[in-house]
């Protein structure tokens, strides 16, 4: 009896910030989370309407297969409605589309169409990817960790982007290295598990990458892999440099002035 | 490095005035672009922030200045510490100042402080940790409920 008293007399303070400020607290929150505030008053019922961060880290592992179909709905409605030019960040994980697809590869579309700024996809199979993924020029962070092959074409064009992780590929030939030398803001590249081709040249040039992030060591654990080829680095800026994988034939690389960080193991 | 060591100075809406070094007072990028714009020559009041909370703020703010040369993991313990010292009125008002000085990462701070109460919570928890008022019938929360069945659904 004590306790309602004293919440009669309190206020609804949280109900009382901006929208942008509440929609900034529900990014903070898994897309479930941020959904079931919308029941709490008529104050938070529309929004989840404009998420700007969709992150379904097992969201869907975690309803049941009868409500699968209404989750995919809900997204269908965030994604294809106009209002979602707020849509800054678009995460999913294996878990969260349930094998479907041609679905996933729709919603990467219409996020990519958007202007969203992050993309953060992994999966356990390899998986279809928009060719114009490469193309889209207000992406900021890109973090792909898929099994199987990328295509990289041979038209890229990220001009915006800062950070990209790339984990698990199979890498085709040597095009990720045109890749990174072609995003002039690239400020992290992190390439983990990335299976190369025998013979590349092995050659990673930006002038403005500050944290490099070479990490093979699971891959030395499962067969041991001859590198007979050199590694090349010329990243001037540097800042942080973790590097594990074999011993390559030999190593060129540039001066880093600024380097405060930094993590080698050769196997 | 001269300019380092101009103060700014600040007045809360309850008459405090408070004297911040440059290089504090610019982590508000509203005072920033004041500054950049000639105009904090003088005092700049700020309504709707308290003397107590400014003193907060500035807190915040140079423990932020001071820790740059700190590890990122030293400056999100103190961020922790900082953050869970502070009740739910207090955080309220920091949330409006840190988002009418525009101090990005005080705003991130305390946004994820309140996203940590609410997760794992109950909308009836929510409502009462917060004092939210339920105005829906009975007929419109079902409603809302069986649109996003998915998030209502608990698996166990």
């Amino acid at each position: 009896m004590a306790k309602q008293v004293k919440s009669v007399g309190e206020l609804d303070r949280l109900s009382s910030l901006p929208d942008p400020v509440l929609c900034h607290i529900l990014s903070f929150l898994g897309t479930k989370d941020a959904v079931r505030t919308s029941i709490l008053s008529p104050r938070w019922r529309h929004l989840s309407a404009s998420l700007s961060v969709l992150d379904f880290d097992e969201c869907i592992y975690s309803v049941r297969r009868e409500y699968r179909n209404n989750f995919k709905n809900f997204v269908d409605r965030l994604l294809y409605f106009p209002n979602q030019s707020s849509l800054k960040c678009f995460r999913v994980t294996h878990y969260s589309f349930d094998g479907d697809y041609s679905r996933l590869y729709g919603w990467i579309c219409a996020a990519l169409l958007g202007g969203i700024n992050e993309i953060d996809i992994s999966s356990h199979e390899s998986l279809m990817l928009p060719p114009f993924l490469l193309t889209c020029r207000s992406l900021v962070t890109l973090k792909l960790d898929i099994y199987g092959d990328i295509n990289i074409p041979s038209h890229v064009c990220l001009p915006n982007l800062k950070t990209l992780h790339l984990s698990r590929f199979d890498l085709s030939d040597g095009s990720v290295f045109r890749l990174v030398s072609s995003c002039l803001l690239l400020e992290e590249l992190v390439l983990e598990l990335v299976e190369f081709p025998r013979n590349i040249n092995f050659n990673i040039h930006s002038l403005s990458l500050k944290k490099l992030v070479l990490d093979f060591e699971g891959l030395i654990q499962e067969f041991r892999r001859d590198l007979n080829y050199v590694v090349v680095i010329n990243a001037p800026n540097l800042v942080y440099f973790k590097y594990a994988d074999m011993l390559a034939e030999g190593y060129r690389l540039s001066t880093m002035n600024s380097l405060a960080h930094a993590d080698i193991g050769i196997f | 490095m001269a300019s380092t060591l101009k103060k700014i100075i600040l007045k809360s809406c309850d008459g405090k005035i408070l004297e911040v070094e440059e290089a504090v007072a610019v982590q508000s990028q509203m005072i920033k672009n004041m500054i950049e714009d000639d105009c904090a020559n003088e005092e700049i009041p700020l309504p709707d922030i308290t003397g107590e909370i400014l003193s907060m703020i500035i807190e915040y703010c140079k423990m932020h200045v001071d820790g740059e040369n700190n590890s990122n993991n030293e400056l999100i313990a103190r961020d922790a510490d900082f953050i869970t010292r502070v009740d739910l009125n207090t955080l309220y008002y920091l949330i409006v100042a840190a988002n009418f000085l525009n101090v990005k990462s005080l705003l991130d701070l305390t946004c994820q402080r309140v996203a940590d109460i609410i997760k794992g919570k109950s909308p009836e928890e929510i409502r009462l940790t917060f004092n939210i008022k339920n105005d829906f019938t009975p007929e419109e929360e079902e409603e809302i409920r069986k649109k996003n069945a998915w998030a209502f659904d608990y698996k166990d």
